[in-house]
């Protein structure tokens, strides 16, 4: 009777565990996204496939009289209930003779500027962040998109897309049109 | 009151050829909702009732319309705004369904009470939307 009583335990564990932990592949988080479908409690949005690792490491590129240094690295963040793989991004932008615009290569994970990972596009070839800029209350800030290529991907493009909205009531600068960093239609970079 | 857009193409496209796509939360953004306290803050500076208050959003998924009910409002500068930007992405990564990461994070993460949201169906009907606490 107690071996019984114990088996059955171990079931009811075993399903209990089950129903609280699911693993959902990192390229089908966008059909969440676009049907607004709630992710279960306990889910782990993981990259089973490797599809961000093409993008970790250090890449160089030039764009309109700027050097620009992007490091991309991945981590496994967990918040309310959830987990997610997801790249990080630092960036040193320094203009042609080597004065600093910005840097924050220096900074660590849980620095508000990080620029954070949020999803593959449908296309699964195209991975958008989050980016708020130091300047985020006059727009500098919106999503960034990247995208690797060549047959080692060992080339990169990436643009940002202005966020929509703004804290204008905050926005002391006299701007305008807002200074963007990162450029508004696509650059190459270089992987190191 | 002002609108936020359907998905839309970039003009720009990856190697494939396929359209680098927009998509806008169809839903208060941060700096939409702290538009809202702003209003909120003039209103009670000046003696003003704060439920005559409205911000509105319009959109293909549905119109929405904030109205605070409560008592007392705090300073826009006593938010830490790159956090709640954090966040607020963070209640909408989960939450994909935005009316409940919408309220989930005025209550949680703003942690302001006597926020309400309202939905506007395109029949002229009004449904307040009400935050359920997660037992």
């Amino acid at each position: 009777m107690k071996e019984k009583t114990n088996y059955l335990l171990a079931i009811l564990l075993f399903v209990g565990i089950s129903c609280k932990s699911q693993i959902v592949p990192l390229e089908e988080y966008i059909n969440y996204r676009t049907n607004e479908t709630e992710i279960p409690e306990g889910t782990y949005i993981k990259d089973i496939n490797n599809l961000l690792n093409k993008f970790e490491g250090t890449w160089i590129g030039e764009y309109n009289n700027l050097s620009y240094e992007i490091i991309i690295t991945q981590e496994t963040v967990s918040f309310l209930n959830i987990q997610k793989d997801r790249l990080l991004m630092r960036f040193r932008i320094t203009t042609l003779s080597g004065e600093v615009i910005e840097d924050t290569t220096g900074l660590s994970n849980d620095s508000y500027s990080l620029i954070r990972g949020d999803y593959l596009n449908q296309y699964g070839t195209t991975y958008i962040l989050n980016y708020y800029g130091s300047d985020t209350y006059c727009f500098q800030d919106g999503n960034i998109f990247i995208n690797s290529l060549g047959l080692n991907n060992n080339q990169m493009t990436l643009f940002l897309y202005p966020g929509l909205d703004s804290f204008n009531q905050l926005c002391e600068s006299s701007n305008n049109p807002p200074v963007q960093l990162f450029p508004m239609e696509k650059m190459t970079l270089l992987k190191q | 009151m002002h609108c936020h857009l359907n998905d839309f193409e970039s003009g720009l496209f990856d190697e494939n050829g396929n359209p680098e796509i927009i998509q806008p939360r169809r839903m208060f953004s941060l700096k939409d909702f702290f538009k809202f306290l702003q209003l909120l803050d003039n209103a009670q500076n000046n003696n003003l009732p704060l439920d005559e208050v409205f911000g509105s959003m319009y959109s293909s998924s549905g119109n929405f319309t904030l109205r605070f009910q409560g008592n007392i409002v705090p300073p826009l500068s006593s938010y830490n705004s790159y956090l709640l930007e954090i966040e607020y992405n963070q209640f909408f990564e989960k939450y994909s369904n935005k009316e409940r990461a919408m309220l989930h994070f005025i209550e949680n993460a703003v942690g302001l009470e006597g926020v309400s949201l309202f939905k506007i169906r395109n029949d002229g009907v009004i449904k307040k939307k009400i935050f359920k606490r997660e037992r």
